[in-house]
Order: C-alpha cells, then sequence, then structure tokens
C-alpha cells in the first residue's frame, strides 16, 4: 500500500462508486450502508452511480433459471398454513384406516411380488402367508449393494401400484410398479412419496414414484426410526411445488419389517 | 437497459408495490418477468451455476421483503433489482466464499481480460441507448476503463484486480477512482 497513487481522501461520489463496485471492506461497506440510510445526498449518489452502471449490462444475455429454484423460493417464501396441513392430516387418518384393514392380504401379496419381481432382499423370518407355490424368498439372488430389510405397500382394491424397498445400511430406496402395470400419466401429474414424520412435524418428500418400472430414491437418515408411516399424494408434473403435499392422499403404508 | 424493459417500468414498479402489501401473485409475476435478467448477470458475475442459483434465491427473498423501500425517485425498478441481486452476489463472493473465491471462478470460465473488456465495449456499441456510455468510455485510458468494467461486470475485488494486472492494490483504487471521474464528468456534460 505503500504506492498509493492517489493520496487525496475520496469524495463522497467516489465512495458511492466503490460502494456500489463492491470495492469497500466489510467495515467500510457497512459505515457506507448505515449512512445511506440517513444521508439522503449520499443515498442519491449511490442511486446515480446504480443507474450509470446498469447500462453495462444493456447487452447482456437472459439466462433461463434451472427447474427447481422458482419452486423452492416460493416454498421459502411462501409455506402453507398450518390449517392446510391439518386438513392434508385428516385426509391421510381416513386412508390410515382402509390400509390397516387390508393389511394382512397386502403383505402376504407384496411379498409374493417382492420374490418375483424384485431380487431385493432375504428376510431372516418370513413376514406373513406366503403362498406354498411361490418359489422361496431364499433362492432369490441377493445384490450385495442392495439388501431391503423394510418395505412398504400402496395399492388400490383391485391392485398393487408400488411397492419400495428400504435398504437403510445402503441408505437407498427402490420403488417398483409391479409387471408392465402404468402407474399413472406422467405428463399429467406425479405421485410423490411422503415420510410422515412420528414428531408430527410436517410431511418430508421422498420423490417422485415412477408411472412404470422402477425407480432408486435416495433414503433420508432416520426415515424407518422417526417415520409413523408413508403417503403418496397426486401432485402437478415434477413433484409438489411449494415442498408439501398440495394433492389430495392417495395411498399410505406403514414400513413393514423385513427382517 | 433495453426498450422492452423500459416500457415494462411501470408494470415492474406496480408489482413491486403490490409485493409490499403481500401479493403473492404479484411477486411471482415478477419473477416470471425478471429473474433470467438477474441470472445471466449473476452468472457473469460468479460463474458458478450453483453460487449464481444461491444468490439469485436470496435476491428475490430480499426483494420480497423489502419491496416497500423501492422508490421511483431513485431510478428504474429492473435497476433497483439488479443492484439487489449484485450486493448479495458480491457480498457471497468476498464474505462467504473467501480467498478461494477468484480461483473457483477462473476454473469455472473467466475470459482473458482483453476479451471481457473488447467484448463489452462491442456489445454496447451495438445498441443505440448505450450510445453515450459508450462515446464517455472512450475517453477513460485503456487500463482504467478495463479495471472498472472487470470491477462491475466480472465482480473483481481490488485484490483480485492486482493480482491479475500485476500492479499495486493502490495503482488499481486510483485507475478506478479516475476511470468513475471521467465517466461520471462526460455523461454529465452530455445530459
Amino acid at each position: 500500500m505503500s504506492d498509493i497513487d492517489d493520496i487525496t481522501e475520496p469524495d463522497d461520489s467516489m465512495v458511492a462508486l466503490e460502494y456500489v463496485l463492491g470495492l469497500l471492506d466489510r467495515n467500510e461497506f457497512a459505515a457506507a450502508d448505515a449512512r445511506r440510510r440517513a444521508d439522503l445526498a449520499f443515498d442519491r449518489e449511490i442511486s446515480a452511480w446504480e443507474t450509470r452502471l446498469v447500462r453495462f449490462y444493456a447487452a447482456e444475455p437472459a439466462v433461463t433459471v434451472p427447474a427447481g429454484v422458482r419452486d423452492r423460493l416460493l416454498a421459502r417464501l411462501f409455506p402453507p398454513a398450518p390449517e392446510e396441513i391439518a386438513a392434508w392430516r385428516r385426509g391421510l387418518a381416513l386412508w390410515r384406516g382402509f390400509a390397516l384393514a387390508a393389511s394382512v392380504g397386502v403383505i402376504a401379496l407384496g411379498v409374493a411380488l417382492l420374490a418375483r419381481i424384485e431380487p431385493a432382499s432375504a428376510p431372516s423370518t418370513p413376514i406373513a402367508q406366503v403362498p406354498a407355490t411361490l418359489p422361496p424368498i431364499a433362492a432369490v439372488p441377493a445384490e450385495p449393494a442392495f439388501k431391503a430389510t423394510y418395505c412398504a405397500l400402496f395399492k388400490t382394491d383391485e391392485r398393487m401400484e408400488w411397492i419400495v424397498w428400504a435398504d437403510p445400511r445402503s441408505g437407498k430406496m427402490r420403488a417398483i410398479v409391479p409387471g408392465s402395470q402404468v402407474a399413472y400419466a406422467p405428463d399429467q401429474h406425479a405421485m410423490e412419496l411422503w415420510m410422515l414424520p412420528a414428531d408430527g412435524s410436517a410431511p418430508r418428500s421422498l420423490g417422485i414414484l415412477p408411472a412404470s418400472g422402477k425407480a432408486e430414491l435416495a433414503m433420508p437418515t432416520g426415515l424407518i426410526e422417526e417415520a409413523k408411516g408413508l403417503a403418496v399424494s397426486q401432485e402437478p408434473p415434477g413433484g409438489s411445488p411449494t415442498g408439501l403435499p398440495t394433492g389430495p392422499v392417495l395411498y399410505q403404508s406403514p414400513w413393514w419389517s423385513l427382517g | 437497459m433495453s426498450t422492452e424493459i423500459e416500457a415494462d417500468a411501470d408494470q415492474l414498479a406496480d408489482w413491486l408495490a403490490r409485493c409490499a402489501l403481500g401479493d403473492r401473485r404479484a411477486f411471482e409475476r415478477l419473477y416470471d418477468a425478471t429473474s433470467r435478467r438477474l441470472y445471466g448477470i449473476l452468472l457473469r458475475l460468479m460463474k458458478r451455476r450453483d453460487w449464481a442459483e444461491e444468490a439469485l434465491q436470496e435476491a428475490y427473498v430480499k426483494i420480497w421483503q423489502n419491496a416497500d423501500q423501492y422508490r421511483a425517485d431513485r431510478g428504474q425498478p429492473l435497476t433497483w433489482l439488479i443492484s439487489i441481486a449484485r450486493y448479495r452476489a458480491l457480498d457471497m463472493l468476498r464474505r462467504d466464499k473467501g480467498e478461494d473465491s477468484l480461483d473457483e471462478r477462473r476454473e469455472a470460465g473467466f475470459e482473458e481480460v482483453d476479451e471481457v473488456s473488447v467484448e463489452r465495449m462491442q456489445g454496447l456499441s451495438s445498441l443505440a441507448e448505450t450510445r453515450d456510455l459508450v462515446r464517455c468510455l472512450e475517453d477513460i485510458q485503456l487500463e482504467q476503463r478495463n479495471c472498472l468494467i472487470l470491477a462491475y461486470c466480472e465482480g473483481y475485488s481490488h485484490s483480485e484486480l492486482s493480482e491479475t494486472l500485476s500492479r499495486p492494490v493502490g495503482t488499481i483504487k486510483s485507475w478506478i477512482r479516475r476511470a468513475g471521474q471521467v465517466l461520471k464528468d462526460c455523461l454529465e456534460g452530455l445530459a
């Protein structure tokens, strides 16, 4: 700093220029910022530089903002009101009743499908009545990287829509639509999977379930222990725009332990 | 700014006024109308997309929270929006990203100093509304003009300019002030 060419004190206009250019150090910036609020003349100097220099951007191309930034911003600024969340939970309670009533049959079907479709896991103890005609689960070749120890089943009265396997050790979940079924039309909406925290806090999104075939989803830490259940809601294509369920809750399941 | 944006200034001011009253829909329209411009500017300043996205989101949070502070007598609404985004980006570059900021930005795509300046001048020369700005910039000594452009458009700090141009920080400070004074005097003379 021994070679400063300009030893005179800068006038307000030059301080304002350095403020706009972001060239003041932290203390100088804080001082200028405070002064700006109290000193109209100084505030005008800053606005004048902002107006002079902004024209440097006249030829700057606009760039498409990546999808998701807008949704995250709106979810942050406008979280759903508590009564919206309460209404969503009430809807969920209805579905919980249906799901529990059907649970034994659902488990049997789910395990049967597990054995047939997804070589995910070899449970240490069978959960429920697996029909004797199906191949034994232990005979399914295991995938070393993914060993499911929990599953969740989402079904209508007519058919199984999704089976979700979870392997807490690898931190992964797999969701499949059985057979060649198509669960929904992805160009019209998305089916989003939610974890319902046992402590009653807001549902947490686990991702979009596949419309057909299978998908791998990341598994947040604590997903099994902290969950009182899982739910699927119908959302716009791409998923909930708010970070919380916005559409009707169509399916619900607890986690079933496989081991 | 482009003619299109100037024609929209009243609309932007109206949306900002509605934002100040808590109108979410007005905010969404404001975002849809301006976010591409702000993102382009933030990418120019920060180079890294993840940083620019973060700054963009922070900027719009501030825009929503401070919409009542927009004053029409201080400038165009878009200028106010751009200023908020720039200050947020500069704050991130100087304070959050720290010493490695310049290296990170270089890796993400800094162009050669001379190219930046030449391209900027060519871009501005092609527009009718910046004719007076270009004329005044041409009055500034080349090295000093480069410093001003790199600081404003590319987010260089004094020390980053010093390192890049191999000149002492004091010289850089002096150059920028001189460039600013010439530009200000020239533009006021033409007004």
